[in-house]
Order: C-alpha cells, then sequence, then structure tokens
C-alpha cells in the first residue's frame, strides 16, 4: 500500500513538474517588458469559434481548447536575450516530452511544432515562429486526442483553419 | 569484616532492615571491599546504575500502542481540516483571475478585441509561414490528383480483360 501511494505520488509530481516547466517558463517572462504577451481563455475562444471559418467542425474544436498563450520577443537573432531565452525554451522542449509534428524552414524563418499528452486526453500544443527580429511560441491546451491533434496539421499548410482562426481576414495590431 | 559477613547472610535470607541494607549498598560503594566480598559487588551494582537511571513516563507504559495510532490520525485529520479551510477561503476570498489579457510594454490591456485581434494575427502569420513552405506539398497533391486518371486507366484495363475471359469462355462453350 506505502509503495502504491509513494508510487501514485511520484508519478503525480512528474505529471506537475512536466507542466510546470513550461508554465514556468511563460511566467518567467509573460510581464517582462521587453516581451509581449497575451493570454486567452475559453470563453474568448468560444467566441473566436463562432465567427471562425467553416463552422462546425471548428466549433467544436474550439469547444476542445483551454487555451491559448503567446509569448513574443523582438529582438536581434544574435543579441544575448533571444540566445538565453531560445535556449531555454530548447530545454523545456527537450524536459517536457515534447514531440515534433511540424518543422519548416523557408528564407530566415522558421516554424517548428510540438506537441504532447500530459493526461488522457489533456494535449499541449507548442508552436515555435522564428523570424527576422521576432521570436514567437504559442501554446495551444486543450482537451484532445492524438487523432484530433494531427486533424490540425493539415498538410496544406492550413493547419490552423481547423481551430477556426483563420476564416477571418488578418487584421493588424499596433 | 564480620559484621559485614552477618549482614551478608542476613541479606540473603531476606531477613535485613532497611538501614541495613543501606549500611551494605554503602559498604558496596566505597570501594574498600574485602576480596571475600567481591563477588557480590555486581549484585549491589545494579542498585547504583538503577538510581542513574531517569524515569519513564507511566502513560507511555500503560497507553497502549493503538491509541498512539489513533492521536497520530486525530492529528493528521486535524491539519488537513485546517489546510483545506485555509485553501477554501483563499479560493473564495482571491480575485478571479482574467484569462483573456495582455501584457504590451510591461501594461496590462484586458481590451477583449485588442487581445482578440492580436491572437488572430499571430495565428494568421504562422498559417502564412505554414502555406509558404508547404507549397512543394500542394504541388505533389497537384502532381497526386493529375495521377488519377493513370489509376482509372488500370481499372478499365481490369474491365477490359474481365470481358476478354468472358468472351474466351463463351467462344470455347461454343
Amino acid at each position: 500500500m506505502k509503495k502504491i501511494m509513494t508510487l501514485v505520488a511520484v508519478l503525480m509530481i512528474v505529471a506537475v513538474s512536466q507542466a510546470q516547466s513550461l508554465q514556468s517558463f511563460f511566467d518567467k517572462y509573460h510581464n517582462d517588458e521587453r516581451f509581449e504577451y497575451v493570454s486567452v481563455g475559453k470563453g474568448m475562444m468560444n467566441m473566436a469559434g463562432a465567427f471562425g471559418g467553416n463552422a462546425k467542425n471548428n466549433a467544436e474544436m474550439m469547444s476542445k481548447m483551454k487555451s491559448i498563450k503567446i509569448l513574443t520577443l523582438n529582438a536581434e537573432a544574435s543579441s544575448t536575450l533571444m540566445k538565453s531565452v531560445v535556449s531555454e525554451l530548447d530545454q523545456v522542449v527537450d524536459k517536457g516530452n515534447f514531440e515534433t509534428a511540424v518543422e519548416t524552414r523557408d528564407k530566415g524563418e522558421r516554424v517548428n511544432i510540438y506537441y504532447r499528452f500530459t493526461g488522457k486526453d489533456d494535449a499541449d500544443m507548442l508552436i515555435v515562429t522564428k523570424e527576422k527580429g521576432e521570436f514567437s511560441l504559442i501554446w495551444i491546451n486543450g482537451k484532445m486526442t492524438k487523432e484530433e491533434m494531427m486533424h490540425t496539421f493539415s498538410t496544406n499548410g492550413k493547419m490552423l483553419n481547423s481551430l477556426g482562426f483563420c476564416g477571418k481576414s488578418t487584421s493588424t495590431v499596433s | 569484616m564480620e559484621m559485614m559477613n552477618e549482614l551478608l547472610e542476613k541479606y540473603f535470607r531476606g531477613e535485613t532492615s532497611l538501614t541495613e541494607e543501606k549500611e551494605l549498598k554503602k559498604y558496596y560503594s566505597t570501594g574498600k571491599v574485602a576480596t571475600e566480598h567481591e563477588i557480590y559487588r555486581s549484585l549491589f551494582d545494579v542498585f547504583k546504575e538503577e538510581k542513574n537511571e531517569t524515569a519513564i513516563s507511566p502513560f507511555n507504559k500503560v497507553i497502549p500502542k493503538q491509541k498512539r495510532i489513533t492521536r497520530i490520525w486525530y492529528q493528521a485529520f486535524g491539519i488537513t481540516g485546517i489546510a483545506a479551510t485555509i485553501a477554501l477561503l483563499l479560493w473564495v476570498k482571491l480575485p478571479q483571475d482574467n484569462t483573456n489579457y495582455a501584457f504590451i510594454d510591461g501594461n496590462r490591456n484586458e481590451n477583449t478585441e485588442f487581445v482578440q485581434h492580436y491572437t488572430l494575427n499571430k495565428l494568421n502569420r504562422v498559417n502564412r509561414m505554414l502555406a509558404k513552405s508547404m507549397n512543394p506539398m500542394k504541388s505533389f497533391n497537384h502532381v497526386r490528383q493529375n495521377m488519377e486518371p493513370i489509376q482509372n486507366i488500370s481499372e478499365i484495363k481490369d474491365k477490359m480483360d474481365d470481358i476478354h475471359n468472358k468472351l474466351k469462355f463463351k467462344k470455347t462453350r461454343i
């Protein structure tokens, strides 16, 4: 009995620490003046689903999303801050048992998409984009199965259509 | 010496008074003990050791072990109860965190429209980058679509073979 309880406790600690490392990364930089940070909760995602592309599937997908967090750093690629943030993120990805879903590079633009399952159908998707002078990190958390997660990685590059975000035209934030 | 012999004989017969026993203890504690009396030294040394022993609380001897366990359980329940109450109070008292917000240049912005636009903009950008990188896949799909008639050719050939076989079969019957 004692052994089972210890095992359960260890497993719980491991599960929590896995989630925490990415969480702590966001916590560390979310109110740093050098970064831009946006957090979207469930309520707002339902709203986005309401006006998102081709309705039914997207709305269903949106309802499964729990949160979206976006962290952006505008700095030169050679700056020490950028270097330290990138290496820190690499460690988080390594330790967090993420699997690579998509990895693209095109004329200095890079997109890496990672995913992992933390619990029963509890998934994390991490989108890392590197452009000239900009580094963005998008963390999408939701209750999805592996199939649903794979469905979002549509091969024709319109993965986020299934999230219901891209039906609307682009509007710039300034 | 003779007096000591008499006292020892009396002691072993169990006829000594308290004062006589005290005298015997005193005799052995002084160190000037006759060699013939040395064999009884260990017996009287026990009294000396007992004198140095610290008394153990009689409760510890009397209270059964089971009672101690129940006391620990009571304590555990008490502590858990207090912890649960504190957690509940914190949960009730703390303001509910708004999950839809942005941190830009160190300023918190809770304008939902802004947050929404920012998120859409970011996701669209990822989409654009992915679409750009996945262009070769598009061509691949195009090629695959164009190859579909070839698949039909093999189907037509199969059908023709089938008809040919049937005709052969008919000829042989005639």
